[in-house]
């Protein structure tokens, strides 16, 4: 298993995969379906193909119960699909050992959870570098590449506040710092601007949007329609049913502020 | 594969703790009082026995016994008729007191109806009138031999032997090897003889020759108690072989009182078996205390489980995350209960006047028995942990 050593916390090379003709698939489905078994057992994915390529921009739009949880956890390996598979790096993720299902996830997927879930008890860099602890990064290591994460996300003026000293919208980016801290090839965000207000989830939207840039592949669910124009390609899902239209025109991205310069 | 390092696994399960101080506090008290138990009556029992010990070495300093040896073939020799009179003589010598070889195989009981196989643990002694004050006993009730009782049938009983055989003052009689004797006496404190005579009946040695005349060994001496001159024990005990019997000193044993290991093993048990059973008890408390704590907080802890499997935890981690924190907390109450035990046992050994002494072995055993109670206490909570799926992330927890 490759231990990520690197200081910096984007390396250059999925930049790279951005920039050739066809980029390498990171993330694939094939004929997934989710059926929760009962009773009654409920179907709440149908036959479902999705394709996502590193610095892809995807936004899951559907109602509340449609199965965008339900669609995410399996793409993020949290749950197993009932049928069909899921292929992350082109490795079919079915074949992997629990061990080596949770070294993907440490090496490979960053995630952004509605209700944040940072550690109480612990400092915005301490929240941050805890996105290393499974990835086999020395302390001192970790905490410097928190740093710089927090940076990335404008927040390096408060390293050292707890989650309760931080507004919503300061602590959605140290969620998403830990996140990033992981240089993951693919971030997958649930609803992250739903416990915030409008302003602060546009903001939180444009850094998600501003990280597919660098390459890294972002998967956001949203019930938010004017979340989801934010981002090139829209899949919408309804009573399990995946549809993804064709590219619709999308609201230009500013680029990121703060420390952007870093991730690059 | 990467897993935590040490250091990381005590971080992580130290936030665990932080997170609610009053809980832990709480959750930690059962092993701390079970830990404290242990350590306090340990500690007390130690203390104890090192102050009998100090006063036994003090009471005991200027005492010597001698003991007819044995021959080479394990036969019991006899010390020569005169050895005491040449030990009395003997310079630095105060006092000498004779017990004699004591008839075989006699009974003492209460009244002539008990069968002959319950002797209740009451042996009978021979002793000459100079051993009351060679010994430093007290008489309780009646008194010692005289010249003229040391050849009547009466008795002398040891404090134990009269309360074990219901005998409470001099006047009364009992049955001792099938004829009535007079109880002459009791003791009080048995001095420094007290494993030998607590729980004798002592007849007189004039006595004891007439009637069991026929017997073997009668007569024969079987220890002389020698009190030397206070601080002459050591040049006494020297020459005391060659006093005794001049002809073949290696025929005679010589021991110094407060050299004794039976008098040194005399450890008060009772209070250690005391507090193993208290702390052994606290300590399954605790036990449970941490269990239920643990369960409470891996309900409660179900977001941060999904969050550190997504994060690339392995069920194993989450399992090593948790027992850490119920070890880390039953740790910790066993430090405190350390340091509430050995301050309650110091505190009693000051109030008492008596030695400090904290058994290391408790000291060891304290915090080694706290991590296994905590081991034990966080196995399911944390088997439980283990099995939460990462999906409850993505949950409204
Ligand atoms: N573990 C489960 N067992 C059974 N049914 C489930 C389970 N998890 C989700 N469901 C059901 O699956 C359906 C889709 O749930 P899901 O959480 O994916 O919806 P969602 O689109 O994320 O909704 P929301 O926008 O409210 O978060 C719901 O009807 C839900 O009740
Ligand atoms: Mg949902």
């Amino acid at each position: 298993m490759k231990t990520p050593t690197s200081s910096t916390p984007f390396s250059p090379h999925s930049t790279a995969r951005t920039t050739s003709p066809s980029p390498a698939p990171v993330l694939e489905v094939r004929g997934v379906t989710k059926t929760y078994p009962g009773p009654p057992s409920l179907t709440v994915l149908q036959a479902t193909d999705l394709t996502i390529a590193s610095g892809d921009q995807v936004a899951v739009v559907g109602p509340s119960g449609s199965g965008k949880s339900t669609l995410l956890s399996i793409l993020g390996t949290l749950d197993n699909p009932s049928t069909g598979e899921v292929l992350v790096d082109g490795r079919p993720v079915a074949e992997l050992s629990e061990r080596k299902r949770s070294a993907l996830r440490s090496q490979r997927i960053g995630f952004v959870f509605q209700q944040f879930h940072l550690l109480p008890t612990h400092t915005a860099v301490e929240n941050v570098a805890t996105g290393l602890l499974y990835s086999g990064v020395r302390h001192t290591l970790r905490r410097r590449r928190a740093a710089e994460a927090l940076e990335a996300v404008g927040l390096s003026h408060r390293l050292t506040h707890r989650p309760t000293e931080l507004s919503g919208g300061e602590q959605q980016r140290v969620a998403i710092a830990r996140a990033l801290v992981r240089n993951p090839g693919i971030l997958i965000a649930d609803e992250p601007t739903g416990a915030l207000d409008t302003a602060t989830g546009a903001a939180i939207v444009e850094l998600l949007s501003g990280i597919a840039a660098l390459g890294t592949a972002v998967v956001v669910v949203t019930h938010d329609e004017e979340v989801a124009s934010h981002f090139a390609r829209r899949i919408r899902i309804r009573d399990g049913v995946v549809t993804e239209p064709a590219a619709q025109a999308i609201r230009p991205n500013k680029p990121l502020r703060q420390g952007a310069s870093c991730l690059a | 594969m990467p897993s935590l390092t040490p250091l990381d696994l005590l971080r992580t399960a130290g936030t665990g703790l932080t997170g609610r101080p009053l809980r832990t506090a709480l959750s930690a008290l059962g092993v701390a009082l079970g830990i404290a138990s242990l350590v306090a009556l340990t500690g007390v029992s130690a203390s104890n026995q090192a102050q009998l010990l100090a006063e036994l070495d003090a009471l005991g300093a200027d005492l010597a016994i001698v003991w007819p040896g044995s021959g080479h073939d394990q036969q019991p020799l006899v010390l020569p008729k005169a050895a005491p009179e040449m030990i009395a003589r003997q310079d630095g010598v105060l006092r000498v007191g004779v017990f004699e070889t004591p008839p075989q195989g006699l009974g003492v009981f209460r009244t002539d109806l008990m069968p002959i196989t319950q002797t209740g643990g009451i042996t009978v002694s021979v002793a000459r009138p100079d051993v009351l004050a060679a010994v430093d006993a007290q008489v309780a009730s009646g008194r010692w031999f005289d010249e003229a009782t040391r050849g009547l049938p009466v008795t002398v009983l040891g404090a134990t032997a009269a309360q074990r055989l219901g005998v409470e003052r001099a006047g009364d009689r009992v049955f001792i090897g099938g004829q009535w004797y007079g109880v002459l006496g009791i003791l009080a404190d048995s001095g420094l003889a007290g494993g030998i005579i607590e729980t004798s009946a002592i007849l007189g040695d004039r006595w004891v020759r007439e009637r069991f005349a026929v017997e073997d060994g009668i007569g024969d001496i079987a220890e002389v108690f020698v009190r030397a001159e206070p601080g002459r024990i050591a040049e006494v005990t020297e020459l005391l072989a060659s006093t005794a019997n001049p002809g073949a000193p290696h025929q005679v044993s010589v021991t110094r009182l407060a050299d004794l290991s039976a008098a040194r093993e005399a450890a008060d048990d009772a209070l250690t078996t005391l507090g193993l059973a208290l702390g052994g008890i606290a300590l399954l408390v605790g036990g449970v205390g941490i269990t239920n704590t643990m369960v409470v907080t891996v309900m409660e802890r179900r977001g941060e489980i999904g969050l550190r499997r997504a994060l690339g935890a392995r069920p194993g981690q989450i399992a090593t995350q948790f027992t850490a924190e119920a070890i880390a907390l039953s740790a910790l109450g066993g430090l405190a209960g350390l340091a509430l035990g050995a301050t309650a046992a110091a505190g009693f050994a000051i109030a008492a006047n008596q030695p400090i002494v904290i058994p290391t072995m408790a000291l060891l055993i304290g915090p080694l028995l706290s991590i296994v109670v905590g081991a034990l206490a966080g196995l399911q909570p944390a088997t439980r942990a283990a099995r939460v799926s990462p999906t409850v992330a993505l949950r409204s927890v």
